[in-house]
């Protein structure tokens, strides 16, 4: 800033020679010249925000750092960003709420987000940053805060710096009861801050959104520390570069990662989207800084295997058993069934029939979101009657499936316990039966022929039992039903 | 998720082409059906049904999709004639041709409407659906009871052949020993038989 002005703090040797650039006037846009005087409030902001800051102990170096930086191309930022920035504050303000609801802060962290990578639906980010809030647990005083992130502060990485920074500027907004007309100003250090960390200009914009959020979630009640955590996480993501070294960050910065690729695939034309967001994420890189990126595809998320699903289902019991159904439905259509008649969203896989099993009744398995939907649905099902094409009645009750436990080895196939074996040659012993048909001259053609006679009396069995059994309400479904 | 015309009537094809396979031994892999059924005809894929309901010890049953119709309807007829053995003996693996609803994926039916409608108590078919409702589970215990009459009857049949198996083996052994230790040849000298030597 400028250091001659009586009202700025006056910044020290060392600043003054690290410091890239001095303060020397400002430019009027309103009245579109160059003024060496600077006005006692700029957009409504008072001027001692743009002097150096009267600093904490701890913070000195970084503090002094950025605060000692403005030029012409800061101002012609600004410039540029007015009617931005105008439209930034009405955005921010119309989101902001009375209450003090920390859901209310990620709404408008959400809102942000939006405009800024316009390629996420704001229910997944406001998933996201919900689950950065749930990552928040400790809640350490601002203090130790920023003193963790003095430590880590200098480094190569350059946005890291960013984040630092906007968290020790929120800090700041913290203490001050910041007016709304604040917001400029404070976009005005982070251009500050991102213009000594040499970043093109749509990196800024993002910080900034963050800090007009930032400001109004000072005013709510949440607690300082759980809102630098989120704004680290935050800044973190749009800048994107996160050194492994910064447990906080890092972690869940990754876990946001995944958690924004898994909602992500949720949509339609995601690795579309995913590709736009490289991109731009492209376009904004500097070409000095090497930003460390770790690019995920998006594939099809990993479902995990059906019988998997089944076990977990029968433990929390969720699990249905639906049978007398049409055995020629579809799993697929047994879904759609569940949706119209018990409005539940299910996953349905139906039975496949085979000759050992009656084929009149078609059976499904499902499996529900909750219990308690599983629990109604059966009860439902039993107290009203569901009736189907044809009048059948649908049954439900309460799923169990096998345990997965595989047997080794078919009741009927027998194995001689060759006691003498070590008598035998090396290559009896190597012997494996392989698959082969049975000629009539050996014994266990004999015993096949046994096993096959057997084969014939169930199927007969089935059959008996199939023709006994269809039974079904003498009515045909009335096309009002 | 209708699906079209074309893409049922392909999937009909496809289970005319498909064999269904079961009596198998839990240790049957798919690399043992392809080598098995090779030589028979091309198997274009094998597809495991899983025994998610049902008791353990059922044994394993497959789909497998050869090259055509035919070729199923061949193999089929020779497995009825002669017991083959997969992975273990002596019981054989049964085979038999598959219908659409063996498999799980099979695609919607075109113009399948749908529809449900539910009774309440007030309904003059209340009562009726609701001893239906008791008919249908009695049904179904009758077919759990069956399974489980089977599985029996299998394990009757299993054990008795392996005390059938262990006195053949016996009978073998025995065999087997006298002749290597030409107590059989001794014997044959004493009553002027002759011994065929193989």
């Amino acid at each position: 800033m400028k250091a001659e002005d009586k009202r700025n703090p006056k910044p020290s040797e060392t600043e003054l020679k690290r410091a890239d650039f001095v303060f020397k006037c400002t430019f009027n846009v309103d009245r579109l010249a160059i003024d060496d005087k600077f006005p006692d409030k700029v957009d409504g902001i008072e001027v001692e925000k743009f002097f150096n800051k009267k600093v904490d102990k701890k913070t000195s170096n970084n503090l002094h750092l950025e605060t000692n930086n403005t030029s012409k191309s800061l101002k012609i930022k600004i410039k540029k960003r007015a009617s931005e920035n105008v439209k930034d504050k009405d955005e921010v303000r119309d989101e902001v709420k009375a209450e003090t609801a920390p859901s209310n802060v990620l709404r408008c962290k959400v809102k942000d987000e939006v405009r800024i990578s316009e390629n996420f639906s704001p229910k997944i980010n406001l998933r996201t940053s919900e689950n950065f809030k749930d990552e928040v647990k400790t809640k350490t005083a601002p203090s130790d805060i920023l003193r963790y992130k003095d430590e880590v502060g200098i480094s190569e990485n350059v946005s890291p710096k960013i984040n630092m920074r906007t968290s020790e500027n929120f800090k700041d907004e913290v203490k001050t009861k910041t007016a709304p007309s604040d917001i400029l100003h404070y976009k005005v250090i982070e251009k500050d801050e991102v213009r000594m960390s040499e970043n093109v200009s749509p990196k800024i914009r993002t910080s900034e959104n963050f800090k007009d959020e930032a400001k109004y979630e000072v005013k709510t009640k949440t607690a300082p520390s759980d809102i630098l955590h989120c704004k680290v996480k935050d800044n973190a993501r749009t800048c994107e570069n996160i050194s492994p070294k910064r447990l906080l960050d890092s972690h869940s910065f990754k876990r946001r990662k995944i958690i924004e690729e898994n909602s992500i695939v949720g949509q339609n034309n995601i690795t579309q989207k995913k590709e736009d967001f490289d991109e731009k994420e492209e376009l904004r890189q500097d070409k000095s800084v090497k930003p460390n990126r770790r690019v995920i595809e998006v594939t099809e998320r990993p479902n995990s295997p059906w019988k998997e699903r089944l076990q977990k289902a029968q433990e929390s019991d969720t699990l249905v058993l639906l049978s007398n159904l049409d055995p020629s439905y579809t799993s697929y259509e047994v879904e759609d069934l569940v949706w119209h008649t018990l409005k539940e969203k299910v996953e349905a896989r139906m039975i496949e029939s085979s000759p050992t099993s009656n084929t009149y009744y078609g059976r499904a398995l499902i499996i529900f979101r909750t219990k308690d939907a599983a629990e109604n649905a059966i009860s439902e099902l039993n107290r009203r009657c569901l009736i189907l094409e044809g009048g059948r009645v649908v049954i439900a009750r309460k799923g169990t499936v096998t345990d997965p436990a595989k047997q080794n080895t078919l009741t009927g196939h027998l194995s001689i316990n060759r006691a003498a074996r070590h008598k035998q040659s090396r290559e009896m012993r190597d012997a494996v039966s392989t698959s082969h048909c049975s000629q009539p001259n050996t014994i266990e053609y004999a015993m096949a022929m046994e096993w096959t006679k057997h084969y014939y009396k169930s199927e007969a069995c089935w059959e008996a039992l199939r023709e006994v059994e269809p039974i079904s309400l003498p009515m045909n479904l009335p096309q009002s039903c | 998720m209708e699906s079209s015309a074309e893409d049922y009537a392909a999937f009909e094809e496809k289970v005319k082409r498909t064999a269904y396979f079961d009596n198998m031994s839990p240790q049957v892999t798919e690399s043992v059906i392809r080598s098995a059924l090779d030589q028979f005809a091309i198997v274009k894929s094998v597809k495991f049904i899983p025994n998610n309901i049902g008791p353990n010890s059922l044994p394993q049953s497959a789909l497998v999709e050869l090259d055509s119709a035919k070729k199923v309807k061949q193999v089929i007829a020779m497995m009825k004639q002669y017991p083959f053995m997969m992975s273990g003996m002596p019981r054989p693996v049964r085979a038999s041709a598959s219908v659409m609803e063996m498999f799980d994926d099979r695609p919607i039916k075109p113009n399948r409407r749908m529809k449900c409608c539910w009774l309440d108590q007030t309904d003059p078919y209340f009562e009726v659906a609701m001893e239906l409702k008791f008919v249908t589970r009695k049904h179904s215990a009758e077919i759990t009871k069956m399974h489980e009459l089977l599985l029996k009857e299998e394990e009757k049949l299993a054990t008795q052949q392996a005390e059938t198996l262990k006195v053949h083996y016996k009978k073998f052994r025995m065999i087997e020993g006298i002749m290597t230790d030409k107590t059989a040849h001794t014997l044959a000298r004493k009553y002027n038989l002759a011994v065929a030597d193989e």
